[in-house]
C-alpha cells in the first residue's frame, strides 16, 4: 500500500480481510450500527452539553429552551433520544448475534469488554433519563433506583450512591449529569477502542476454518461496507428523529406520582418481575442473567467452530439464550403496555 | 453504499428543511425579557408571539396581537407575563408554552382565570378584580374546608386531610375542579365528601386554591417560617339577630357546613336537631374531641372549637327543645328520622350514605337479613342505637308505640314480609376449651384478609368491591356491644344482604370459635 493512502482508520483495520467478513449475514452489521449510534450520541450530546444546566430549578426550562427556541434544537434532542434507545436495542441484538454464532469462543476477553460496554450503555441511558427533570423522568428514576435496592448487601448503598441521598433531588440531577456527560462517555470510548482492538488481535471476525476463503484488501471493500452500514443507520436515525419527538412531560412534581409510575422501558421487565416476587425479579433473575452472561464463554463446551450461525450441537444453549431474551422482551411488553393504575392489567387497545 | 449515501443526503436535506421547528422569519428575533418577580429573575419569551400582550394572530407576513387590557396600577412590562398567566415562559412552541397536559400546575390562565394568581402577590383581603377568588376564600371558610385541610397562614391546623398550602403550584384549575366535584375519583378510598356546590362556587374555590403556592411573592422566607402572613378570617355567621349563642357556635364551628340543624342543611352528615336528646353529654363531648373513637372510620374531623365553646355547644344541643307539634304517623317519622341515611325507598343509599363509616342497613329487597334477625334485636337497635355506628338511640325521641309502628311500616313497605316471619337457625356449636389459635391466624390470612384486611380495618384489597363494605373488625364500641355467639353466627352462617358468605363446612367449629377470638383481639374489648 502506498504511504499516501494511510490514514487514521488504517490503525484499526488490517490490510486484508477474508471475503466472508464482508458478507452481510456474517455480522448483520450490528456492531457498526452500534458504533454509529455512539458517534451520533457523542456529537449530539456535546451539542446539548452546551445548553443544559443540571439544576432542578432550571433544568426543565433549559430543555424547553433547547427544544423550542434553538435552531435545530428539537432535532438534536430527538436524535440524541432516538440514538440512545436504538443503541440499547442494537447492543442486545449485537450480543445475541455473537451468542448465536458462538463468536465468543476463544475470544472470551472481548465478550467481557462487550459486557462492560453493555452495562455502561445501560448506565448512560439511565443517568440521561432523569436530566429533563419532568414528571416521567423523575418518577422513572425513583422507581428504577428503588429496584436497585433489591440487590442484596450493596443495594441500599448503591441506591444512595446513585441518588446522592435517599431521595431523587438536586444531588441526583447533578451526579446523573456528571456520570452521563463526564464519566461514562470517556469510559465507553475507551472500552469501545479495546473492543475493536481485540477484534484485530484475535485475528478478525471469528469464522470456521473451512469457510475462510480468499482474502481481499480492506481498502476499499471493508471501508465501503462499513460506511454503508453507518450511513444507513444514520439515515434511519435522522428519519426517526424527524418523525419521533423525544418525550417531555410536565415539570417534575415530587408530591404527585403518576399512577402507575414506570421505570425506563429497558428496566420495566424487571419491574414487572418484581410485581410478582421481589426476590425473583429484584435479585435472582438479574443476578442469574449477569452471571450467565459473564460465564457463557467458559460454560460453552461445544465442539463446533466459532462463527457459525445456530451450530447444531449448541441447540440447547441457543434455545436457552433465546428464551431468556424473549422472556425479557415479553415482560417489558407486558409492563410497558399492559399495566395500568396500581399495576393492574389493562388492555391497551 | 451509493444508496446509503443518497438516503443520508435525503434525510439531511429533509432535516435542514423541516427540522428547524419554528418560524424565525416572522419577527427576526426572539423576544427575550427578564423581569424581577418577588426577588428572583424570571426569563420569558412570551412576547415573541404575544407582541402587544394580547392574543396573537398571523396577518400577512407578521405576527400581530391585540394590546393587553389596562391593568393599572400594574404595568405588564414590569410584571412580565408568567407571574400572572403562568405557562412556560421559556418555550416558544404553543403546546409547551401553554402548559403540557397532566397535573396542570403551570397551565396558562386566561381572562378571568387570572384571578387565580392575585393572592399570590396580595395578602388575602377584599381586592377589586379578584372578587371570585375572594368569594372562593369565603366559601373555603363557609364550607369549613379548613376543618380538614391546612393552609399556610390560617389560624387552624387540624392535620386531618391533605395540606393544601402549595396546591396551586401543583394542580391546574381543571384538576382542582375535578378534585372538588368528584373527590373519590382519585384516589377511590378518599373520605372527602362531595359537597353540594354550584358550578360557579366550585370555580371560585379553584381560583382561590390556585393562589396557594409554594413561594407567595409578597413574603420573605422568614415571614413564612414565622407563620406570617396570618390571614383575615371572614365571619361566616349569617347576620340574623334571632340566632342564639349556641346556634352561632354551630356556624362558627363549621358544623353546619355538613350537618343539618333544623332548616339549615349541609347535606353531608347526620341531623343534629335532636342529637342532644338522643346522646348523653359525655358522648357528645367525647365525639367532638375524637369522633373516630366513638364511630371508627367516621369522616368527621375533630372539632377545632376551644374547650369552653365545646361545652357551650353541647349544653345548647342538650337544651335545644324541638318537640313535635303533634303525634306523627310512622310514615312521617321515617321521612323525618330515617330516610337521610336509609333512603326514602329503603335501599340504604340515602342522601348522606356515602359519607358514613358504615353502610346503613338496606330494607328494600333485604328480607333474607331480616328473616334471620330476632325482633327483639331490631327493637333494641331502634331504641338504643347501634354503638360504633351513626345509628343513634331513639328511645328518648320516639315513644315505644311510635317505634313499634315504625318497625311495622318498614316491614310492610320495604322488606315485604311479616315481622314474625323468621327462619329456624341451625344451633351454634358450644365453645371448646382449647382454641386452635395458630390455625385461625392462617385461616384469617387466607379467607378473611382479602376483604377485612390484614389488620382487620375492613379495608382489604377487595373491600371496595361490595356495598355494604366489609365490617371494620377494629370497631371496639361495636364489638363491645355484641356477644360472641353473634360473631360466630356471622362467620358460620354468613350475613344475608352483604358479601359475607357462610363459612360452615369450610372451617371447623373449633376454628370458627378461634376466629371469633381473633376478631375479639382486633376489637380489643369483650362484652
Amino acid at each position: 500500500m502506498p504511504p499516501s493512502k494511510r490514514h487514521f482508520f488504517s490503525h484499526l483495520h488490517p490490510v486484508m480481510v477474508y471475503r466472508r467478513t464482508l458478507s452481510p449475514s456474517t455480522t448483520l452489521g450490528l456492531g457498526m450500527a452500534c458504533l454509529t449510534c455512539l458517534g451520533v450520541l457523542l456529537v449530539t450530546g456535546a451539542t446539548l452539553f452546551l445548553y443544559y444546566v443540571p439544576d432542578t430549578a432550571v433544568a426543565y426550562e433549559r430543555i424547553l429552551h433547547i427544544t423550542t427556541t434553538l435552531y435545530f434544537g428539537r432535532l438534536i434532542r430527538n436524535l440524541h433520544f432516538v440514538a440512545a434507545n436504538a443503541l440499547i436495542v442494537l447492543v442486545f441484538l449485537h450480543m445475541a448475534r455473537v451468542f448465536f454464532t458462538a463468536a465468543y469462543k476463544s475470544r472470551s476477553l472481548n465478550w467481557q469488554y462487550g459486557l462492560v460496554l453493555l452495562l455502561l450503555v445501560l448506565f448512560a441511558n439511565f443517568t440521561g433519563y432523569v436530566l429533563p427533570w419532568d414528571q416521567v423522568a423523575y418518577w422513572a428514576t425513583k422507581v428504577a433506583s428503588s429496584l436497585a435496592e433489591y440487590i442484596p448487601f450493596i443495594g441500599n448503598g448503591l441506591r444512595r450512591f446513585l441518588l446522592g441521598g435517599s431521595q431523587v433531588g438536586v444531588e441526583t440531577l447533578l451526579r446523573s449529569f456528571a456520570f452521563h456527560a463526564g464519566v461514562i462517555p470517556p469510559l465507553i470510548v475507551v472500552f469501545t477502542g479495546l473492543h475493536l482492538w481485540r477484534i484485530r488481535k484475535d485475528g478478525g471476525l471469528a469464522s470456521p476454518p473451512h469457510q475462510l476463503g480468499d482474502k481481499i484488501p480492506v481498502d476499499p471493500w471493508l471501508y465501503r461496507a462499513e460506511a454503508s452500514v453507518a450511513l444507513l443507520t444514520l439515515a434511519l436515525l435522522l428519519f426517526l428523529a424527524l418523525g419521533v419527538d423525544a418525550p417531555l412531560f410536565e415539570r417534575a412534581d415530587p408530591n404527585h406520582p403518576p399512577n402507575p409510575a414506570k421505570a425506563p422501558w429497558y428496566f420495566v421487565g424487571f419491574q414487572e418481575l418484581v410485581s410478582y416476587s421481589a426476590f425473583w425479579g429484584g435479585v435472582a433473575v438479574p443476578l442469574f442473567l449477569f452471571i450467565f452472561f459473564v460465564l457463557a464463554p467458559y460454560l460453552d463446551r461445544t465442539a463446533s467452530p466459532p462463527g457459525m450461525w445456530f451450530a447444531r450441537d449448541r441447540l440447547l444453549l441457543n434455545v436457552f439464550f433465546g428464551a431468556l431474551l424473549l422472556s425479557q422482551v415479553g415482560f417489558i411488553i407486558i409492563g410497558q403496555w399492559f399495566r395500568g393504575p396500581n399495576w393492574g392489567l389493562i388492555w391497551p387497545f | 453504499m451509493a444508496v446509503a449515501s443518497l438516503l443520508v443526503l435525503a434525510a439531511s436535506l429533509l432535516a435542514l428543511l423541516t427540522g428547524d421547528n419554528h418560524d424565525h422569519q416572522f419577527h427576526g428575533t426572539i423576544a427575550d425579557i427578564t423581569v424581577n418577580l418577588g426577588g428572583s429573575p424570571v426569563r420569558e419569551h412570551c412576547t415573541t408571539c404575544h407582541t402587544e400582550g394580547g392574543s396573537p394572530t398571523w396577518e400577512g407576513t407578521h405576527w400581530m396581537s391585540a394590546s393587553h387590557p389596562d391593568i393599572t396600577p400594574h404595568a405588564p412590562e414590569r410584571l412580565g407575563c408568567t407571574g400572572c398567566h403562568l405557562g412556560e415562559g421559556m418555550a416558544m412552541d404553543r403546546t409547551f408554552s401553554h402548559g403540557l397536559p397532566g397535573l396542570g400546575g403551570r397551565q396558562v390562565l386566561q381572562g378571568q382565570q387570572v384571578q387565580g394568581r392575585c393572592y399570590v402577590c396580595h395578602e388575602l383581603e377584599v381586592l377589586p378584580g379578584a372578587e371570585k377568588a375572594w368569594n372562593g376564600y369565603r366559601l373555603f371558610r363557609q364550607k369549613a374546608c379548613y376543618l380538614c385541610h391546612y393552609l399556610n397562614g390560617m389560624p387552624e391546623d387540624s392535620g386531618f386531610g391533605p395540606d393544601l398550602s402549595h396546591v396551586g403550584s401543583q394542580l391546574g384549575l381543571a384538576q382542582l375542579e375535578k378534585a372538588i366535584r368528584d373527590p373519590r375519583a382519585e384516589p377511590d378510598n378518599s373520605t372527602m365528601p362531595r359537597f353540594p356546590l354550584s358550578r360557579n362556587q366550585v370555580r371560585d374555590l379553584t381560583y382561590f386554591l390556585k393562589s396557594r403556592v409554594e413561594a407567595p411573592l409578597f413574603t420573605s422566607p422568614m415571614w413564612v417560617t414565622a407563620g406570617r402572613p396570618a390571614v383575615a378570617v371572614p365571619d361566616v355567621v349569617p347576620e340574623d339577630s334571632s340566632l342564639v349563642a349556641g346556634e352561632r357556635l354551630l356556624w362558627q364551628g363549621g358544623c353546619l357546613a355538613c350537618h343539618q340543624y333544623k332548616e339549615e342543611d349541609g347535606r353531608i352528615a347526620p341531623d343534629l336537631t335532636r342529637v342532644g336528646k338522643m346522646r348523653d353529654r359525655d358522648y357528645l363531648e367525647g365525639f367532638l374531641e375524637h369522633p373516630s373513637r366513638l364511630i371508627p372510620g367516621a369522616a368527621m374531623p375533630p372539632s377545632l372549637l376551644n374547650a369552653a365553646a365545646k361545652v357551650e355547644l353541647v349544653e345548647f344541643l342538650e337544651g335545644s327543645t324541638s318537640e313535635e307539634a303533634h303525634h306523627l304517623e310512622a310514615k312521617e317519622i321515617y321521612m323525618h328520622h330515617c330516610q337521610r341515611c336509609h333512603a326514602a325507598n329503603g335501599d340504604g343509599k340515602g342522601l348522606i350514605q356515602a359519607n358514613l363509616a358504615q353502610f346503613p342497613r338496606a330494607f328494600l329487597g333485604n328480607d333474607g337479613f331480616f328473616r334471620r334477625v330476632t325482633d327483639s334485636r331490631l327493637r333494641d337497635s331502634l331504641a338504643r342505637g347501634i354503638s360504633g355506628t351513626s345509628m343513634p338511640p331513639y328511645e328518648h325521641v320516639l315513644s315505644a308505640k311510635s317505634r313499634e309502628d315504625l318497625l311495622d311500616l318498614i316491614f310492610q313497605s320495604f322488606i315485604g314480609i311479616s315481622r314474625q316471619d323468621k327462619v329456624e337457625e341451625t344451633p351454634l356449636p358450644p365453645r371448646p376449651d382449647a382454641l386452635p389459635l395458630q390455625r385461625a391466624e392462617r385461616l384469617y390470612d387466607r379467607f378473611c384478609a382479602e376483604c377485612h384486611g390484614r389488620s382487620g380495618t375492613g379495608k382489604g384489597p377487595e373491600a371496595s368491591r361490595d356495598l355494604p363494605r366489609p365490617r371494620n373488625l377494629t370497631n371496639a364500641p361495636f364489638f363491645a356491644a355484641i356477644e360472641d355467639e353473634r360473631i360466630l353466627r356471622g362467620i358460620l352462617n354468613g350475613v344475608s344482604g352483604t358479601a359475607m358468605p357462610a363459612w360452615r363446612g369450610v372451617v371447623s367449629d373449633e376454628e370458627a370459635w378461634a376466629l371469633v377470638e381473633k376478631v375479639r383481639r382486633f376489637s380489643g374489648d369483650r362484652p
